[in-house]
């Protein structure tokens, strides 16, 4: 019985000592992230590369943290190419970035506001603009601003 | 034998009371466990710039790589930046994790004014006092405070990896579920301390989240933390202010009226913004009457405060580059006259006050 009871006991400690050495759920949007923004740069450089990069990372990894922090920074780097045509194609990419984002986001069950909080945009409103390429009635909600 | 069933009976005994003690210590910390994750703090502190207009103002035309925001910023009930004008923040993320065995709740905030204000600039209500951002100087003395009065504690990211557990809170139900963590990111506006003016140097971030206690937790030892932050020095050389014209003895101005302040001011990499500040008490406290005025400037007219008679008013203006470093220059001492209350409804310029 105590055997068991110190068993338990080493168990929880290391439980709880993996619990509180990090936020896996934050590392993990980091780490997407990463894979976006250190891919090499040709791989950026387009909608079409960004909409491959977020969704290969979505298939890589099986955290859906992984692939809203690529999927949202495919999207950031989308609302910063001031180059961008906006064609009917590159909607369709865009709309492609937008479905990682979604679906990691229904994976993750978080809310909007997690998603435009994640997005790392100083103006997170401007994410939704793309997500509502897929989803009209999308929003940050109205609480995203300084909460 | 009897001894062996004594010794095993003693044992059982002991087991037992162990036992009992065991449950009412675990009884004893049932509750939420929020715990600032304090390597997420570090990893995203970062010095910033960002220019704020007052409220009222259409926005000049400036640098437009530099972020403009300022939506509740500059409210007189936030006022989480020192003025308007360039100003340099440093931002970091607060993640908050509830790893106690039961949720925090605190419900629906307009059945808790006890716990929370209405926000007539943000337009919905917020959590009074759910954190403290200060910074420290090495001596750990107080040398800034952060001014973020928001804060809608809902269940934002699962903590952990993989988590199944659905979201429960929100911002009209407040509350975070065990398993889940509240996020303030750097982005957020009010998410910084406003360190403008600092010299450079090594400085200590400190947050405390809860340090009222107004939530009840099983331990507070894990709701804060310190981590040292950096103020790195400018490379270029500050702005220069090198003439200020305001009025002289011979022009008669009174409280209240318009006042048309002329400078010279020049950077070597471009002045961003200018203050003009006013000081009743030759130079001894100043008030500044308009931080944001543009770089291009080199003349503005502004109305004095009614209550500004002295018979020793000076005027001074502050130049901004992009890297925040200041230029600034004082004008002679002038008097200005108590508001001329003969003619209430006419200013001297001809126009209505």
């Amino acid at each position: 019985m105590t055997r068991v009871a110190v068993i338990a006991l080493a168990f929880a400690m290391t439980l709880s000592s993996g619990i509180a050495s990090g936020s896996s759920f934050m590392d993990d949007v980091d780490r997407g992230r990463a894979s976006v923004l250190s891919a090499p740069s040709g791989d950026a450089a387009t909608v079409a590369g960004r909409a491959t990069l977020a969704e290969s990372a979505a298939t890589r990894d099986e955290s859906p943290a992984y692939a809203l922090g690529a999927g949202l920074a495919a999207l950031s780097l989308d609302l910063d190419d001031k180059s961008a045509r906006r064609s009917k194609a590159d909607r369709a990419l865009l709309e492609r970035q937008v479905h990682v984002v979604l679906n990691a986001q229904a994976a993750a069950g978080i809310g909007n506001r997690a998603v435009c909080l994640l997005s790392g945009r100083s103006d997170p409103r401007s994410i939704e603009a793309l997500m509502r390429l897929v989803d009209p009635a999308w929003s940050c909600g109205a609480h995203h601003h300084a909460d | 034998m009897a001894t062996g069933r004594g010794l095993l009976c003693a044992i059982a005994a002991l087991s037992a009371v162990s036992a009992i003690s065991a449950a009412t210590r675990a009884r004893a910390q049932d509750g939420p466990d929020l715990v600032l994750d304090v390597p997420r703090m570090q990893s995203s502190a970062r010095i910033a710039t960002a220019i704020y207009h007052a409220p009222t103002k259409r926005a000049p035309a400036l640098d437009a790589t530099v972020p403009v925001s300022g939506t509740c910023v500059l409210d007189p009930d936030e006022n989480c930046v020192g003025g308007a004008g360039i100003r340099k923040l440093l931002r970091f993320d607060v993640l908050v994790h509830n790893r106690g065995n039961e949720d925090l709740v605190l419900g629906d905030p307009k059945q808790r004014p006890d716990l929370f204000e209405y926000s007539a600039c943000h337009r919905h209500y917020h959590f009074r006092g759910a954190a403290l951002y200060e910074l420290l100087d090495e001596s750990g003395q107080r040398v800034r405070l952060g001014r973020k009065q928001g804060f809608c504690l809902e269940d934002t990211i699962p903590s952990e990896r993989g988590s199944t557990i659905p979201k429960k809170y929100t911002c009209t139900n407040q509350g975070i579920q065990v398993g889940w963590a509240d996020f303030y990111p750097a982005i957020l506006d009010c998410q910084w301390i406003d360190v403008t003016d600092l010299p450079p140097g090594n400085y200590k971030l400190h947050v405390a989240w809860n340090p009222n206690r107004l939530m009840t937790e099983t331990r507070y030892d894990n709701d804060e933390g310190t981590v040292d932050v950096a103020i790195p020095a400018a490379t270029d050389a500050p702005p220069v202010v090198d003439a200020v014209r305001a009025p002289t003895s011979s022009i008669r101005i009174h409280a209240g009226e318009l006042l048309e302040v002329a400078w010279r001011a020049h950077d070597d990499e471009g002045v961003v913004t200018q203050e003009i500040w006013l000081s009743t008490d030759d130079g001894e406290t100043w008030k500044e009457l308009v931080g944001d005025v543009p770089g291009d400037r080199s003349r503005f007219s502004l109305r004095l405060p009614t209550d500004s008679a002295t018979p020793n008013a000076r005027i001074k203006v502050v130049a901004r580059d992009a890297s925040v470093q200041r230029g600034e220059l004082t004008s002679p001492s002038f008097r200005i006259l108590a508001r001329d209350l003969r003619l209430p409804f006419i200013t001297r310029s001809g126009g209505v006050p």
